[in-house]
Order: structure tokens, then C-alpha cells, then sequence
């Protein structure tokens, strides 16, 4: 009874072998469709992650840097509103700033001649390449030389920017970027109205202080190309000049060295 | 009876169909928590440039006040961050007249999710005294996931920072 007992349960039955097989097919397919999501979240989180980095790189380099930014300088190429170029002091600590009452007792007021100062600076540039979709900080130490005019011997107006023979240095901040703004904005002298700064505005660049700054990044390319949701940052922010801001707020008492020699 | 057993191996080789339910209802139950690690993982990134963008909010909102006019930082309540970019500004820098109004400096809709609020408070030594510096906290609140009746109580960060004033008359200049 044994023996025949063993000799019917050797090898499976049809019914068996359908069963499993469709259990293994469901199964399969199961993971399979586990295995791709996963891998296209991943894929996703490590392209968003990289947008991000890129990101906070580059806002927190500009942040920094017009937080010791003397001026805004027109950039050295490309248009105004998407490039971004500062001269800042040497380092964070104020080194290299003008100190206060550094002339001589007043020979502008004297003579009414012309009035050279020289600041050694860092000239940063801020780079958009659109061909690349990337932006560049590249940054130089030079001079920065300010004059007065003819007709206002008391204010320096003309600024211009000797680089020094140190080369430059250049490094990339952020990738696949879409969309990097720049709209700088600053204080009309005796009004205090917030105006825009540049050319054709009713302020020269240099007294900028403050820029919009609007940056869009996307990776919308390769696997992305055709994908309804794409990894994606967008930042709208203002970055305020510490300098300008200061000289708007207390002018009487951050002067010397700026362009209004008269203290 | 040995050789009995030996033959029930033998012909006990291989594995039966509810062994191999068995070991597909564990693979399965291996295979969930790996993808819920990948979901998880993205979920954490998107938290993440959520909470910088609310940084960068609360940056932007101390750097503003400290450069209006010292009559014009007071407190608010919570508010979304929409609007023109210069909103707060605007009204005490020629907010009729100045072109920058005009210009299309609005901030994107996920911005909606950041809401900030100021707490200021004057320091004065003596009642007698004006207020020369007041104190200001900035606070920055944020909705990580949920929209309409699902959102999730609000990720909070508290930022602090004092604001001075000297009154002077200020001279004209080109």
C-alpha cells in the first residue's frame, strides 16, 4: 500500500504545472514592473537631487558675494540680463575696503580737479551659457579704478576695471539650467525710489542694490525628452548689496570711499 | 522500512506547489520595502528643496526689512508668498511711481505653499526714550505634501534678527 502510494506521487500533474507556471508568470511580471519604477524614481531623485545641489551652489556663491560687493560692473560679454558681474573686497572680513577719511584734507575742494581712487578688488563674473545650459563663476583680481567728471568734481562716476596678472579662475556652478535672470535694481539718489539700475534706466549699474534674480532649471533632456513630469527647481529671490543698502540707510556715515566725496 | 524511507527521498525530490506559493509570497514581501526605499528617498528630496526655497524666503524677508525705513518694519501674520518679488518694498519706495512695478517679477505658484509671519518688538532703555533698534523675528512655515483639505500640518522654521536705526537728516546727491 505504501509502495503504491509513492509510485501515484512521483511528478507533477498538468493542473499543477499550469498553476505554477502562471503563478511564476504573475510573479515575474510583478517585479519587473517593481524593478523599472524603481529604477525610473531613482533615476529621477538622483537628476533632482543634482538640479539642487547646482542650485544652492550657485544662489548661495551670489548671496555671498554681494555681501561683500562693492559694485555692479557691466559684464565682460553677453547681455545684461543674464550675466552678472561684481567687484568685490578682497575677503569676507572687509580687508582691502577703503578705509573712512583716506584723502588727503579735501583737494577736491580746493582745486575742483579731477579725483582718482583705486580699490584692489576680486572682479566676480557670473557666466549664463545657453548653448551649454550652464552657468560659470569665473573671478579675477585686478583694480578698480573711479574718477570724477569735469563738471562734478565731487563724485566719482566713471569706473573701470584693470585686471591684475593673476589669471583667472573659473569654475562651473550649475547645470541644465533653462533660465538664469537678472534684474538689478537700486535707489534713486533724493528720492529713495526703488528703480531699475543699468542701461537706458534712470541709475547707473553701479549703484545696483539690489538683483532679482531668477533661475529655472530643468533636465528635460535624453530619457526626460518626452516625459509629461520632468525633475525640475525653480528660485525667484532678491539679493541685497550690504554696501548699497548701508550707504542708502546711513549715508552720512559709510561715504568715504564711495562716489560722494563731500564727507 | 530503510529502504521504504530511501525510496520516499527519492521521490520526494523536488517541491510541491504550495512550497513554491511559499516562496513567492516571500520574495514578494521582499521586493515591497525595497521599492518603498526607492519612493521614500524621492519624497526626502522633494522635502528638501522645499525647505530651501522656505530658507531662501526667510533670507530675502530679514534683508528686506533691514534696509526699509525704520517706521515701516512692523509685524504681519502669516502670509503666502505671492505677489510681485518687491511687494513689501514697493509701498515705501515710490510704489505709484517707480517702473519696477510694472516688471514681470512674480513669484511661481509652488511659492504658494511658503507662508511667513513678523513678529517685531521696539527695545527701548526708558519710556522717555525713543526706540532706536527693534527686535524682529521672522517665522517661515511650510506645507510639504497635501493640497484643499489634505494638507498635512506645516514643516516651521524661526529665524531671529534685530534691526537698528540712527534718525539723520540725509543730504542730496547726483
Amino acid at each position: 500500500m505504501a509502495r503504491e502510494s509513492w509510485r501515484s506521487r512521483r511528478g507533477v500533474t498538468l493542473v499543477e504545472v499550469l498553476l505554477m507556471s502562471f503563478l511564476s508568470i504573475a510573479l515575474l511580471v510583478v517585479a519587473y514592473n517593481l524593478l523599472g519604477r524603481s529604477v525610473k524614481v531613482s533615476d529621477a531623485s538622483s537628476h533632482s537631487l543634482r538640479l539642487q545641489v547646482g542650485a544652492r551652489n550657485l544662489v548661495q556663491n551670489i548671496v555671498d558675494d554681494m555681501g561683500q560687493t562693492h559694485m555692479l560692473l557691466p559684464p565682460p560679454a553677453g547681455p545684461l540680463e543674464n550675466n552678472l558681474s561684481l567687484a568685490t573686497y578682497l575677503d569676507a572680513t572687509g580687508n582691502g575696503r577703503l578705509p573712512l577719511n583716506t584723502s588727503a584734507a579735501y583737494p577736491f575742494l580746493e582745486t575742483t580737479g579731477p579725483t582718482r581712487q583705486r580699490l584692489d578688488v576680486i572682479r566676480v563674473d557670473y557666466v549664463f551659457d545657453p548653448a551649454r545650459r550652464r552657468v560659470v563663476r569665473r573671478e579675477v583680481t585686478g583694480i578698480l579704478e573711479m574718477g570724477s567728471r569735469d563738471n562734478e568734481p565731487f563724485f566719482l562716476q566713471d569706473f573701470t576695471f584693470r585686471p591684475g596678472s593673476t589669471p583667472a579662475v573659473e569654475r562651473e556652478l550649475a547645470t541644465s539650467v533653462e533660465k538664469f535672470e537678472i534684474t538689478p535694481v537700486g535707489y534713486e539718489p533724493g528720492s529713495g525710489r526703488l528703480v531699475r539700475a543699468g542701461p537706458g534706466g534712470p541709475i547707473g549699474l553701479e549703484k545696483t542694490a539690489c538683483i532679482a534674480l531668477h533661475l529655472v532649471a530643468v533636465e528635460d533632456e535624453g530619457a526626460y525628452a518626452r516625459e509629461p513630469k520632468v525633475p525640475r527647481i525653480e528660485i525667484l529671490t532678491k539679493i541685497w548689496c550690504t554696501k548699497r543698502t548701508n550707504d542708502e540707510m546711513y549715508r552720512e556715515y559709510f561715504s568715504s570711499g564711495d562716489e560722494d566725496l563731500r564727507y | 522500512m530503510a529502504n521504504d524511507l530511501v525510496r520516499a527521498a527519492r521521490v520526494r525530490a523536488g517541491f510541491s506547489s504550495v512550497e513554491f506559493m511559499m516562496a513567492a509570497v516571500i520574495l514578494g514581501a521582499a521586493l515591497v520595502p525595497m521599492y518603498s526605499m526607492f519612493v521614500r528617498s524621492s519624497t526626502t528630496i522633494t522635502r528638501s528643496r522645499l525647505a530651501y526655497t522656505a530658507l531662501q524666503v526667510a533670507r530675502e524677508e530679514i534683508e528686506e526689512l533691514r534696509q526699509l525705513p525704520f517706521a515701516a518694519v512692523v509685524s504681519h501674520d502669516w502670509e503666502p508668498v505671492t505677489g510681485h518679488l518687491f511687494r513689501r518694498t514697493l509701498p515705501h519706495r515710490g510704489q505709484n511711481t517707480s517702473p519696477l512695478a510694472a516688471l514681470p517679477l512674480n513669484y511661481p505658484d509652488e511659492y504658494k505653499r511658503i507662508e511667513t509671519k513678523v513678529t517685531v518688538a521696539p527695545l527701548t532703555d526708558a519710556p522717555s526714550i525713543p526706540p532706536r533698534y527693534k527686535e524682529v523675528v521672522v517665522e517661515v512655515r511650510y506645507q510639504e505634501t497635501g493640497e484643499g483639505s489634505e494638507r498635512q500640518p506645516p514643516a516651521i522654521s524661526r529665524f531671529e534678527t534685530l534691526v537698528g536705526v540712527l534718525n539723520v537728516e540725509r543730504p542730496n546727491g547726483p
